[in-house]
């Protein structure tokens, strides 16, 4: 059976096909045009092929109800479809999509057990699953009939032979003939009956039906198909639904928009499709075929690798090129084509410009096969207003360089620009903060901040990356409202609500303040409020009062009034002084968060914020400090806060030390003391010298089993001391040992050999040290 | 380093020790070329398609093609399309990886003659690569045709046929050099004769090159530039090693009139196993890593350990491969230079063969035997 007359049967991403199609369609000149598309898609094709539309652009449905799903349809402008979506509107003719409504592939695509729809999907939406399958119909066939195809062919692979076989042909005449009869082998050798397929396969044929019943101008349309080659000999074999069948077909509740896309996605795709694997590479090869000028091609691929490799710095002379096409129309011939496929340039290239090396080359063909191009779509086109918000601010706060398939810096300073010449410029940046901050509480993914070097300072430093994912995660986070402000409003009450200390209220504080969410930023406070007055947790109180006290310090460069927020941190901090004393009895793990927690408050307890009382603070620290029955670390680490403000006279510190490391305490209690005492303000330490004398004193009277545990918590205590510190205790202890400082440093210094570390293990018995 | 010009097709070949390719596969290139249909490039016994045939194995008219090369098939088919489009061919790779051997039976399918070598070396001078002066004449005589002597090159230029170039990079610098102006203009002159050289249709240059040697006398760009270069990689699928040790070693074997026949294919395997995981310093399950000995373990290496072994099994041993017998090999063929490599080897044989449990026991004891008493102890 030959290929019927009104079908053209095509490969998706072909694009001699998309050259063909045009010319075949300008032949035929039909009043119908029917794509293999989903069919509820249809009234957005005008958009599509819009002037200002450029592709790669796809269409997404997604579903209105949590957990979101969604599923996309990209269109290339090689795409044989869209060559077909174009002529027919630009003719004023009727295109219509045939298959399944996407919505219907929706509900298909549902996951088995509802209960397993874990709630990751609404935060992390990921096209990778199900649902893009259907924009590639034959996707779903094995690879196998492919493969053995090409091997009875004596092809490298799939892709090589059908782009030999198919993408060189020239007339609209013998592709499609040659198309059906691989459709045809096809249907034999890897037959596909699941539900799907024979769903979708009637529902095309209903639709062509339709179409060749529905008069035009008062006469039966010549009617024209573009579908894929596996459906092809379906179009007239296919049982017909009845109209109650496709009234009926179960369809999810959802939405059609449109999003742009972006070469690099395409390309990750993989499988079927002759030019996803290569995107930009096979629009240009699409340019060339419309020119007439495919013999080009190679010369093309090879060049522009050659330029790419020259801009990355590394010198090919056309000589090279040259050479290289040579190759490449050998290893062609050898396969008995007529031209080179990209595997066969690709080895061209990296025998004679990359001298046999793959690795040289590779990021240079990348650059030529998939490049960074990004489809738009215009302004209030078809897409969900907060998409359109999306777009428009970017353009209003100049990001546009920045919506790029690749990752970029953006460095911002949020102050006032003083030499700028309106008001919207003077505070651009601090706009585009507010906006990415926005984004990244709608877990967009477009922007990410990067680690600042210093955390006063009023710069910000973000990665940007735009993908077709962000454009999904647009549209879903478009059921919450129509604009990014308010979108980021409702997310952050979400997380409010769900906020259980204090720490998680305050966190969504600054996130509010950071988002310039005035009436989020109240509801955060009040909320932290309330939350405050029963706060139990020492370490969540802590972390309330360091994002407080941030938002007091930075705050006013986001303009953020800081009057609301002092009686709160007042408040919270009272908490945290009547919390620590029971905090600090604890077990080892859990003392290092209090010791975190303990620095929080210490730091902003002395930023001069009405109604925080240091002397409150300072007592509560004292009597950690005293105690016997806390953690001794901490209460090592509150005397080094105590030492720090000058709360303890130099005669009771040496008692204290004293104390503590008389000789009889335990080991691993009188150096855990020492342990907190040397985590802070070391300098000051360093001049006592009375201190290290107890030190001394205490590690002689130690017996060989205390030693060796007071070892570990001696060896800890001095791990995190920077060389030019340990060098000091060195001297200090060599002095009061009497060995001399110098001795004892040279000692200490010097690199063990094997032979010593050996004997040194030997010594401690297996103790180990890590 | 002159040798004859064309190979000796006389019974003689059956005392050679190893005669070339034309002649040990004559009857499959004869084979192939009656079978071959493809356009054949000018100078070329056979098409390119049928030189693949030769190379990688196959069928010719009823007759089974054994693979010369059993590896990549797409850098076979570079290496060929490359000499078909009278480029000259540079074969890369790490010692061992087949770079001679794949040139050889290449200019013999193509040229039917792969005696024509230049062997690059230290000493190696520009005379070797054009012309000499047999001097007892040129004194006699004055310079004449008669008194020329012609290198490899000036012949295979002379006749169209491939020459080869052994070792590009342990050449000197000017010697390379020379190489240049003939691979661009392909002509060759000799002034004191007035004379030039035109390179009939067919001649090209197959080189080869050690990734070992880098920087020894790396190559000018300029040359470079002059060839298509294709990297031989070291094989790294466990099947297709033994595949190629095992056939290596069976040809070897009749050969040499080795009097143990070849270990099984377990022995081999085992060592082909241990040769990959000390390359490339893990196990081939990826879960542990090994620390590497110095030396490369080249497939090569691996082939003639194995030759080795059943030298020694026939001569002193049992008349089979025994453990023992593999074992001294692999001990000399892993133990290369200085004690690091012997700490490697006794790391590897303590921490991997000697945990994977019965089937490598004998091998594991065999090969602690034959480390140093010093070794032993440390092992413990």
């Amino acid at each position: 059976m030959s290929c019927p007359d009104f079908c053209f049967p095509v490969r998706h991403f072909s694009p001699a096909a998309a050259v063909l199609v045009e010319r075949w369609l300008e032949a035929r000149n039909p009043d119908v045009v029917l794509i293999e598309a989903p069919a509820d898609a249809s009234g957005l094709f005008k958009h599509l092929v819009h002037e200002h539309t450029k592709p790669p652009v796809a269409v997404l449905a997604f579903t209105t109800a949590r957990p979101v799903r969604s599923v996309v349809f990209p269109f290339a402008v090689y795409s044989p479809e869209w060559v077909a979506v174009r002529w027919a509107l630009d003719r004023k003719k009727a295109v219509r999509g045939i298959d399944l409504p996407a919505l219907a592939f929706l509900e298909h695509f549902k996951p088995e057990d509802a209960a397993d729809g874990d709630g990751d999907d609404d935060e992390d939406p990921d096209v990778d699953d199900a649902p893009e399958a259907p924009a590639d119909p034959t996707r779903t066939l094995l690879d196998d009939p492919y493969e053995t195809i090409a091997r009875i062919a004596g092809d490298l692979d799939h892709a090589s032979w059908w782009e030999r076989q198919f993408e060189s042909i020239d007339d609209p005449e013998t592709y499609r003939q040659a198309a059906f009869a691989l459709g045809q082998q096809l249907r034999v050798v890897a037959p596909r009956d699941d539900a799907l397929t024979v769903q979708r396969e009637r529902h095309m044929r209903w639709a062509l039906d339709e179409a060749r019943i529905t008069k035009v101008k008062g006469r039966l349309p010549v009617v024209a198909v573009v579908c894929g080659a596996f459906h092809a000999p379906a179009l007239e074999a296919a049982q017909a639904m009845v109209d109650a069948e496709v009234a009926a077909l179960p369809r999810a509740e959802g939405v059609l928009t449109l999003m742009p896309f972006s070469y690099e996605r395409l390309s990750s795709q993989g499988g079927y499709g002759a030019g996803n694997q290569a995107p930009r590479w096979f629009e240009q090869r699409y340019w060339l075929g419309l020119a007439g000028q495919l013999s080009a091609a190679p010369a093309r691929y090879l060049a522009e690798a050659a330029r790419q490799l020259r801009l990355e710095g590394q010198m090919r002379s056309s000589a090279e090129v040259i050479e290289a096409v040579r190759l490449a129309d050998g290893l062609a011939a050898m396969q008995g084509g007529h031209a080179a496929v990209l595997a066969e340039l690709r080895d061209a290239a990296t025998t004679c410009l990359g001298q046999g090396d793959a690795r040289v080359v590779a990021k240079a063909l990348r650059a030529v096969e998939v490049g960074h191009a990004v489809g738009t779509l215009p302004k209030g086109v078809s897409r969900t207003a907060l998409q359109d918000d999306f777009a428009g601010q970017l353009e209003r706060l100049r990001l546009d360089r920045w919506r790029a398939d690749k990752e970029q810096n953006l460095e911002l300073d949020l102050r006032e620009d003083r030499s700028a010449k309106s008001a919207e410029a003077a505070f651009r940046d601090r706009d585009r903060s507010t906006f990415l901050h926005r984004l990244e509480v709608l877990g967009i993914g477009f922007g990410a901040t990067a680690a600042r070097d210093q955390a006063g300072t009023s710069k910000e430093l973000w990665r940007l990356r735009w993908s077709p994912e962000c454009e999904i995660r647009l549209a879903e986070a478009s059921l919450l409202a129509d604009s990014v402000e308010h979108a980021a409003a409702f997310a952050l009450a979400a997380r409010l609500e769900a906020a259980e200390d204090v720490g998680q209220a305050t966190a969504v504080l600054l996130r509010a303040a950071e988002c310039a969410l005035a009436d989020a930023l109240s509801l955060a406070l009040s909320r932290v409020q309330a939350l405050a007055v029963e706060e139990a947790a020492f370490a969540a109180a802590a972390a309330g009062i360091a994002d407080l006290a941030t938002l007091l310090r930075y705050g006013s460069v986001r303009a953020v009034d800081p009057a609301p927020l002092r009686p709160v941190l007042a408040q919270l901090h009272l908490r945290a002084c009547l919390l620590l004393h029971g905090a600090t009895v604890c077990d080892d793990d859990a003392s290092r968060a209090i010791r975190l927690a303990m620095d929080r408050i210490h730091d902003a307890t002395f930023l001069g914020e009405d109604g925080v009382d240091p002397e409150r603070w300072l007592d509560a620290v004292a009597q950690v400090s005293r105690s016997d029955s806390r953690h001794p670390f901490l209460s090592g680490y509150a005397t080094a806060l105590l030492i720090e403000r000058s709360r303890i006279d130099d005669e009771d510190l040496d008692r204290e030390v004293a104390r503590r490391l008389s000789p009889g305490t335990e080991a691993d209690i009188g150096v855990a003391w020492f342990e907190g005492l040397v985590q802070r303000n070391r300098a000051a330490l360093f001049l006592r010298r009375a201190l290290w004398a107890c030190l001394a004193r205490y590690v002689e009277g130690l017996d060989d089993d205390s030693f060796r545990r007071a070892l570990l918590y001696l060896r800890r205590a001095f791990a995190t001391f920077p060389p030019g510190e340990v060098r000091r205790v060195v001297a200090i202890l060599g002095e009061l040992w009497q060995g001399g400082g110098a001795e004892l440093a040279q000692a200490v210094e010097r690199k063990l050999d094997q032979a010593e570390v050996e004997q040194a293990a030997a010594d401690l018995d297996g103790l180990d040290l890590l | 380093m002159a040798r004859s010009p064309a190979p000796e097709k006389s019974d003689k070949t059956a005392d050679q020790l190893r005669p070339p390719a034309e002649v040990l596969f004559a009857a499959e290139l004869a084979a192939l070329a009656k079978a071959d249909k493809g356009a054949k490039p000018e100078g070329w016994n056979l098409s390119p398609r049928a030189v693949e045939t030769y190379l990688l194995g196959g069928e010719a008219g009823g007759m089974k093609i054994t693979p010369k090369y059993i590896g990549n098939q797409r850098l076979v088919q570079i290496a060929i399309a490359s000499l078909a489009t009278d480029r000259a061919l540079l074969l890369v790779g790490e010692p061992g990886t087949a770079k001679s051997w794949l040139s050889e039976h290449l200019t013999a399918a193509i040229c039917g003659n792969s005696l024509m070598l230049v062997q690059g070396t230290a000493g190696t001078t520009e005379e070797q690569i054009r012309y000499s002066w047999n001097y007892a004449v040129l004194l006699a005589e004055g310079p004449s045709p008669k008194a020329l002597v012609p290198s490899p090159v000036y012949r295979a230029m002379e006749q169209g046929s491939i020459v080869r170039f052994e070792e590009v990079t342990r050449s000197p610098a000017e010697v390379q050099d020379a190489l240049i102006t003939l691979l661009s203009e392909k002509v060759l002159a000799a002034p004191e004769l007035g004379l030039h050289v035109h390179a009939r249709r067919g001649f090209n240059l197959i080189g080869t090159a050690n990734t070992r040697d880098r920087g020894v006398n790396d190559m000018s760009a300029a040359l470079k530039r002059r060839f298509n270069i294709v990297v031989l990689p070291v094989p790294d699928d466990l099947e297709q090693e033994v595949g190629i040790v095992m056939k290596r070693v069976g040809e070897i074997g009749s050969q040499l009139k080795l009097p143990a026949p070849p270990p099984a294919e377990v022995a081999v395997a085992r060592v082909v196993q241990i040769f990959q995981e000390l390359r490339k310093g893990q196990t081939l399950d990826g879960k542990q890593k090994i620390k590497p000995p110095s030396g490369v373990l080249s497939t090569a290496e691996c082939i003639s350990l194995i030759g080795g072994s059943m030298a020694l099994a026939g001569h002193f041993g049992s008349g089979t491969v025994t453990d023992r017998d593999i074992a001294a090999g692999l001990h000399g063929a892993v133990v290369k230079e200085d004690a690091k490599d012997v700490a490697a080897w006794t790391e590897y044989l303590e921490n991997i063969a000697k945990k994977r449990g019965k089937e490598w026991d004998p091998l594991y004891q065999a090969c602690k035997e034959l480390l140093p008493a010093m070794e032993k102890k440390d092992a413990k």
